[in-house]
C-alpha cells in the first residue's frame, strides 16, 4: 500500500489522504497520476498477501499511520483498491485468501472510521468489466454480472462487501474491460503485453481463443484518469456509483496481431490454444464512452508500449 | 434459442435529409425481426459522421440519445466513404455486418433478404446487383460498368464487377478486411483477400439523388483516385503480360542472333545491307532484356506492395452459425409453400 499526502493546503487537492492498495499495471499508473498533485508519499508498505498473521499485523500498521495522519488532513480518505495476485484464470483456492484479504481491509477502515470524527471516507474498488461481463455483448449499464469463472465471482463478492458497508461511505466501482499497458517488471501480462514482449523478442506467442475472438481493449492509462477524476472531485455523496470502463469498440485478435505486427514492423508468430475456455466474445456498448475520456488510440498506445519495452523491459530481461 | 447477430454500418456524409427516414426503417426492421422471433437480430446501427457537411452530426446525436442500438461515430475529418465504412465496420460486434448508403437507396427492407441469399448459398459476401441502371444517367452507368469489368480482365478478380457499397459479409472477415484496410487499400479488394465465396442478389436499387439532382458523390478525381486503389490491391495481369512479352522478345533476339551470326560466318555473300541486322537484334535484345527486367521487377514491387496492405497468408472462419438460421429459412420456406 502507499499513502500519499498534499502537504500544501493551498492547492485544489486540499489537504486529503489517498491510500492505493496493489501498485500492478492498474494501480502504478492511479499512483503515477495522483503523484502529479500529491508528490509526498507519506509511507509505502508491501502487502504480505501468503501469510496471514502478517497480513493482520500490517493492517494494524496501516490503520494506526491512517489515524496519525487523518488528524493532520481535512479529513477526507480515499482507499483505493486495485491489488489483485489472482487473475483471470485463478483458481477457486487462489481467490479465496484474496477476498478474506478485501474483508480484512474493509473492517480496518470501519475501525478507522470509528476512531476518527467526522472522516470522509471513499472507497475506489477497481474490479473487472472482464471477469463480470464475460461472453457478453454489447455490455451497458443494463447488463447483468454472470461471473463464469472464479475470478469473477471474487470480483462480484468483493463488489458486494463493499455495497454492504456497516459505516457511511462513498462508494466507487470501477468495472473496466481487458486493461493493458506497460509496467517494468510486470509478471502477469496480457495478450497486448504479451504480443509485443515475443515480437521483439521473435517468439510464439499462445493465444487462448481464436483469430476471431472479439474483445474491447481499454489503455490503462484511461482507466487511472477516470479514478483520478473521481478521487480529485472531492465529491462526497455516500452512495454506491458504477463505472463501466471500455473503450467501446470492439477488437479481434487477428486486429490486434496486425497492429503489433504493424508498429513492430516484423511477423507476429501466433499459435492459438485448441482449449476454448476463454474464447467468448465479450464487447462493449459504444455508449458508455459518453461517461469517460475519448479512449486512447490502439496503435499509438502499441506504439508506446513497444517503445517502452524495447528500451526497458527487453534491456533489463524482465519486460 | 440461439440466433445470428446483425450490425449495420452507414457512412453519413451529407444526409440530414434521410437519417431519420433511415433509422425509422431500422427501428422497424428491429422491431419485425423481435416480433417474428427469427433467430436474427439487429443488435446495431454504426453511423460514422465522416465530417458530414450538413446538419447530420447533431441528427445521429439525437437519434443516439433515442436509440441506445444507435451509435453515432464522429470522425475528426472527412476521410471517404471506404475509410468511413471501414471505421464503422472495426467498431461493429455482429455475426454479419452489412454497410448501407445514408440516403435510402439501400433501404433496410433488402437486408433479410441479403443475408438469406448469403447462407442458402454459403456466401460470405453479398453484393446487392441494380436490377435496372442506378444513376438513370447511361453515360454514369455506363461507364461505371466499364470501368469495373475492365479492371476484372486487368486484375485477374472475377468479383470487381459486383462491387457495390451494399453489402452483406460475414462479420470476422468484414472485421478482419476492416483491420487491415489502409487508407490506400479498396476495401472490396481487402475483403476478396479473405473469401471467394462472393455472391449477389438483385435488387430494385435507384440513387433518388443523383436522379434528382445530377449531382454524385463522387466527382472524377475521387473515382480515378478510386480505380488507383482498386489496381495498387491487385496483382495486375498487365505486369505478367509485360514480363512475359519482354522475355519472348529476348528468346527471339537470342535466337535470330545466332541465325545473323551464321550468316556472317558462313554464308557472308547473302548479306545485302551489312549491319542492319545486328543493329535491329541489338535494339531487339536489349528491348528485351528490359522489359523482362522491368517487369520481374514490378512483379516484386506488387508483392512487396501486397505484403505491405497486408494480405494473410490464411485465415479461419467459423460458419456453423448459419445452420441455425438455415433451419429457420427453410422451415419458412415450407411452411409457405403449404
Amino acid at each position: 500500500m502507499i499513502l500519499l499526502r498534499n502537504a500544501s493546503k493551498n492547492t485544489e487537492t486540499g489537504n486529503s489522504i489517498v491510500g492505493v492498495l496493489g501498485q500492478g499495471l492498474i494501480g502504478s499508473s492511479i499512483v503515477q497520476r495522483l503523484r502529479k498533485r500529491r508528490p509526498d508519499v507519506e509511507c509505502q508498505l508491501d502487502m504480505h498477501w501468503n501469510s496471514a498473521s502478517g497480513l493482520a499485523f500490517q493492517l494494524r500498521q496501516i490503520e494506526q499511520r491512517l489515524v496519525e495522519i487523518v488528524d493532520r488532513s481535512d479529513g477526507r480518505l480515499d482507499i483505493v483498491w486495485s491489488a489483485g495476485k489472482a487473475g483471470f484464470s485463478a483458481t477457486s483456492d487462489e481467490v479465496t485468501h484474496e477476498r478474506a484479504t478485501f474483508s480484512a481491509v474493509i473492517d480496518m477502515l470501519g475501525r478507522v472510521f470509528q476512531r476518527c470524527e467526522n472522516l470522509e471516507i471513499r472507497f475506489h474498488l477497481v474490479s473487472s468489466g472482464g471477469g463480470l461481463y464475460e461472453g457478453q455483448q454489447r455490455v451497458d449499464y443494463d447488463s447483468v454480472p454472470v461471473a463464469h469463472r472464479p475470478y469473477g465471482r471474487l470480483k462480484l463478492e468483493q463488489e458486494r462487501i463493499l455495497a454492504n458497508v456497516p459505516f457511511p461511505i462513498d462508494r466507487h466501482i470501477y468495472r473496466p474491460s481487458s486493461v493493458y499497458g506497460w509496467l517494468r517488471g510486470q509478471k502477469r501480462r496480457g495478450l497486448i503485453q504479451t504480443m509485443i514482449y515475443n515480437g521483439l523478442l521473435n517468439r510464439e506467442t499462445i493465444i487462448n481463443g481464436n483469430m476471431n475472438t472479439l474483445r474491447d481493449y481499454i489503455w490503462v492509462e484511461d482507466v487511472a484518469h477516470a479514478v483520478t477524476n473521481h478521487i480529485e472531485s472531492g465529491e462526497f455523496l455516500e452512495n454506491l456509483s458504477i463505472h463501466i470502463l471500455a473503450n467501446g469498440c470492439p477488437c479481434s485478435i487477428f486486429q490486434i496481431k496486425q497492429t503489433v505486427q504493424n508498429v513492430l514492423n516484423r511477423p507476429i508468430i501466433v499459435r492459438y490454444s485448441r482449449s476454448t475456455t476463454n474464447a467468448r466474445d465479450t464487447t462493449f456498448a459504444p455508449r458508455l464512452l459518453q461517461d469517460q475520456r475519448e479512449p486512447t488510440d490502439m496503435r499509438l498506445a502499441i506504439e508506446r508500449m513497444a517503445t517502452e519495452f524495447a528500451s526497458n523491459g527487453l534491456i533489463l530481461g524482465h519486460g | 434459442m440461439v440466433s445470428i447477430s446483425l450490425s449495420v454500418v452507414i457512412p453519413v456524409y451529407q444526409g440530414e435529409l434521410f437519417l431519420e427516414e433511415l433509422a425509422a426503417a431500422l427501428a422497424d426492421l428491429k422491431a419485425e425481426l423481435e416480433a417474428m422471433q427469427r433467430p436474427i437480430s439487429l443488435v446495431e446501427a454504426i453511423f460514422v459522421d465522416d465530417e458530414a457537411i450538413d446538419n447530420s452530426a447533431e441528427i445521429l446525436d439525437a437519434l443516439q440519445e433515442r436509440h441506445p442500438w444507435i451509435a453515432a461515430v464522429h470522425l475528426s475529418r472527412n476521410v471517404g466513404q471506404h475509410s468511413a465504412t471501414v471505421a464503422g465496420i472495426l467498431r461493429s460486434c455482429g455475426d454479419w455486418v452489412a454497410t448501407i448508403d445514408e440516403d435510402l437507396q439501400h433501404h433496410p427492407q433488402y437486408l433479410v433478404q441479403l443475408l438469406k441469399q448469403a447462407i442458402e448459398h454459403h456466401y460470405d459476401i453479398v453484393y446487392a446487383k441494380p436490377e435496372s441502371a442506378v444513376h438513370e444517367s447511361m453515360l454514369r452507368d455506363l461507364s461505371s460498368r466499364t470501368v469495373k469489368r475492365l479492371f476484372s480482365l486487368l486484375t485477374r478478380n472475377p468479383h470487381v464487377p459486383k462491387f457495390n457499397s451494399f453489402r452483406m459479409i460475414r462479420g470476422p472477415l468484414a472485421r478482419a478486411a476492416a483491420s487491415l484496410a489502409t487508407e490506400r487499400t479498396y476495401f472490396d479488394i481487402a475483403l476478396t483477400w479473405f473469401s471467394n465465396r462472393i455472391g449477389e442478389l438483385t435488387l430494385p436499387l435507384k440513387d433518388h439523388r443523383y436522379v434528382q439532382r445530377g449531382a454524385s458523390g463522387y466527382n472524377l478525381k475521387s473515382l480515378a483516385r478510386h480505380a488507383v486503389r482498386l489496381a495498387l490491391g491487385c496483382e495486375l495481369r498487365i505486369l505478367r503480360a509485360g514480363t512475359l512479352i519482354g522475355l519472348a522478345t529476348l528468346s527471339v533476339s537470342i535466337l535470330l542472333s545466332t541465325v545473323v551470326l551464321v550468316q556472317k560466318l558462313f554464308f557472308p555473300e547473302t548479306v545485302n545491307l551489312p549491319g542492319w541486322s545486328s543493329l535491329m537484334l541489338a535494339v531487339l535484345f536489349l528491348g528485351g532484356l528490359v522489359s523482362s527486367l522491368v517487369g520481374i521487377s514490378l512483379e516484386y514491387l506488387s508483392v512487396l506492395v501486397l505484403q505491405a496492405l497486408g494480405k494473410p497468408t490464411y485465415y479461419v472462419v467459423d460458419r456453423s452459425l448459419d445452420d441455425v438460421v438455415l433451419e429457420y429459412f427453410s422451415q419458412e420456406a415450407h411452411d409457405i409453400a403449404a
